[in-house]
């Protein structure tokens, strides 16, 4: 059995966000869904200020707090580690939302894509509603709509759940990579099997001191972020008192 | 009592009613809730509904289990409004799920269960809470005050109230994401609020009572100045508990506590405190007034206004300062203020409660008690 584990190595990561826009396509997100995220940070004061970037997705925690404590085991883990989520045990409790500690989980509160059934034309007298843009695409519910999450998961999930990233299980059990680590045009992401010890992953964790989001809380995160993307430069020097 | 009174209450049902129908049927779309403040006021609904259920079970168990005779006269009162507090709490946490598709998933709490989560057994705990709850209640409006049957359901009762509301605790204890929910300190928090907040409902619920028929026979009014004491000793417990909380929220150097801090300068935590707290606790240390039908009534009023207030701001202080990548793209403090649903799920349980309570006054005879 593997342990599946992702490196983002944010000296290569450029910041596009085509893992963002990739998961969503892939896993039809409704509006204000997330699964695949970033965090900003302005470093520093005018003139000597930077912008740091860090992509975001489920950790997929070893000691899993959102398994812990779902009271009807909704969220699980299955092969390699991997967190899931089974939407028709999901009751809707969001106790999964106070126990991460990583904001990772969201909540649908309304019907997705529901825009789509909107009748009123986009530009009045000009275009089409997107109801009817729908309907001549001949598309149930939205115009990207992508069916491979049905092969384990639920390709699109009901309102009054919730859902986060699955590391793309459908994919992945069939011997493909998450579709943000396909997407990524930089290469930032790798996937693979920490337990071999030739895998990328295993390689690259040897070679650069790995960083974990909020390790003190001892959840254990499998993703992990290497190095960092820093073109600054500074004459070297003491300082002064 | 008061076709007036019924017509309001009923007015309270429909309004509510109408609000939970929508939810059912729409979803919590309606909430002005989101995916950083997504436990509020329907939730605090719930903490405070159940809460004074674990008070009152204590309280109608003082003469049967714990012996204490001359506390009979609210016994039977008491049963009847943990019943009507406790199913209009679970109500309120129902009404918090999601939509009808999510409600009907909650079978898998039967079908799937987690003994690892804390939630999972308050959930289960709870039901059969009310369950005795009501066979206690059943026992006590047959008369049958003495039965081994009738002491064993009050005494399952009691036993469920404290395991449940130990594992209500435990749900906010182990959060360790969220430090500002006060971990297990919210166990003492919840133990002393809930007394007081079951005390106070009880208090109130007499009074109207007695105000309605005309006045209270001398043996209640003997078990009421003794209520008003230890309401008064509870209240002096809870106040000093909440300046502990007030202690530890302010000296944390965790930057979690600020949404608590943040939310310590707001109106919801001047309610709690004076409205709640303070004020209570010096109209019962007042003889006069904790003696007179006046002062414990406004006492109790001013007192359950302040815990409802209370739920909210343990809710808050947990959850207004985003976390993890939830801080993206968001303000350091975000704000909440409820939908017009959300009031609507709270005046359904207000109403549903003294709903119950009031067809209780009217043809359950409360203020019974064993002739001997
Ligand atoms: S990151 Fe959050 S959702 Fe993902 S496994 Fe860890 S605790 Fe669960
Ligand atoms: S919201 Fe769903 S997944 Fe999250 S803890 Fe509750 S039942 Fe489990």
């Amino acid at each position: 059995m593997p342990r599946y584990a992702m490196v983002i190595d944010l000296q290569r990561c450029g910041g596009c966000g085509a893992c963002i826009t990739g998961c969503k396509n892939e896993n039809n997100l409704p509006e204000g869904v997330r699964w695949s995220n970033k965090m900003t940070e302005t470093l520093g004061t005018f003139p000597n200020v930077r912008y740091y970037y860090r992509p975001t997705l489920c950790n997929h925690c070893e000691n899993a707090p959102c398994v812990r404590g779902c009271p009807t085991r909704a969220l699980h883990k299955v092969e390699g580690g991997i967190t899931a989520h089974d939407p028709r045990k999901c009751i809707g409790c969001r106790y999964c939302m106070v126990n991460c500690p990583y904001g990772v989980i969201n909540y649908t509160w309304n019907k997705p894509h529901a825009e789509w059934e909107d009748d009123s034309e986009v530009i009045p007298e000009c275009t089409m509603s997107p109801r009817e843009q729908a309907r001549l695409m001949n598309v149930q519910s939205w115009p990207l709509f992508n069916p491979d999450p049905d092969f384990n998961y639920q390709s699109i999930r009901p309102a009054g759940i919730v859902e986060k990233c699955h590391f793309c299980r459908h994919r992945v059990v069939n011997g493909e990579l998450p579709y943000c680590v396909e997407v990524c045009p930089c290469d930032a992401r790798i996937f693979g099997d920490l337990d071999d010890p030739g895998s990328l992953v295993s390689r690259v964790l040897g070679m650069f001191r790995a960083e974990k989001l909020r390790p003190e809380l001892g959840t254990e995160p499998r993703v992990f972020y290497i190095r960092e993307f820093c073109p600054c430069v500074y004459e070297p020097g003491k300082g002064m008192i | 009592m008061s076709k007036i009174w019924f017509g309001l209450l009923a007015a309270g049902v429909v309004l509510g009613a109408f609000a939970a129908l929508t939810v059912v049927s729409r979803g919590l779309g309606v909430y002005n809730l989101n995916d950083v403040t997504f436990w509020a006021l329907p939730m605090s609904g719930y903490l405070f509904f159940a809460l004074t259920a674990a008070g009152l079970t204590l309280l109608s168990s003082l003469p049967s289990i714990f012996g204490l005779k001359e506390y009979y006269p609210f016994a039977k009162r008491a049963a009847l409004l943990a019943f009507a507090t406790l199913l209009v709490g679970i109500m309120c946490k129902a009404l918090d799920l999601g939509p009808m598709t999510t409600l009907m998933n909650t079978v898998w709490i039967g079908l799937s269960p987690n003994p690892s989560s804390p939630i999972w057994w308050m959930a289960v705990l709870y039901g059969i809470y009310l369950t005795f709850v009501v066979i206690k209640f059943y026992f006590l409006n047959k008369g049958e005050w003495h039965s081994s049957w009738s002491w064993t359901a009050g005494l399952l009762a009691l036993g469920l109230m404290i395991m449940s509301y130990t594992a209500l605790s435990i749900v906010f204890g182990t959060a360790d994401a969220r430090p500002a929910f006060f971990g297990h300190f919210t166990a003492l928090y919840f133990a002393v609020t809930a007394l007081a907040s079951g005390m106070a409902a009880i208090v109130l619920a007499s009074f109207v009572q007695s105000a309605i028929r005309g006045g209270m026979s001398f043996q209640e009014e003997q078990a009421f100045d003794k209520v008003a004491k230890l309401f008064a000793i509870i209240l002096a417990l809870a106040l000093f508990t909440f300046l502990l909380r007030h202690i530890i929220g302010y000296t944390s150097l965790q930057a979690d506590f600020l949404g608590f801090r943040h939310i310590a300068g707001t109106g919801i935590y001047r309610t709690e405190m004076l409205i709640g707290l303070v004020i209570p606790l010096i109209l019962m240390l007042i003889p006069a007034v904790r003696k007179s039908a006046a002062g414990k009534v406004a006492a109790s009023v001013l007192a359950l206004t302040g815990m409802f207030a209370g739920r909210l701001v343990m809710l808050l202080s947990a959850q207004v300062k985003p976390i993890g990548v939830m801080t993206e793209n968001r303000p350091e403090i975000v704000t909440y203020f409820p939908s017009l649903y959300e009031w609507g799920i709270i005046i359904l349980a207000l109403s549903l409660c003294l709903l119950i309570y009031s067809l209780g006054v009217k043809f359950l005879k409360l203020e019974a008690a064993p002739q001997s």
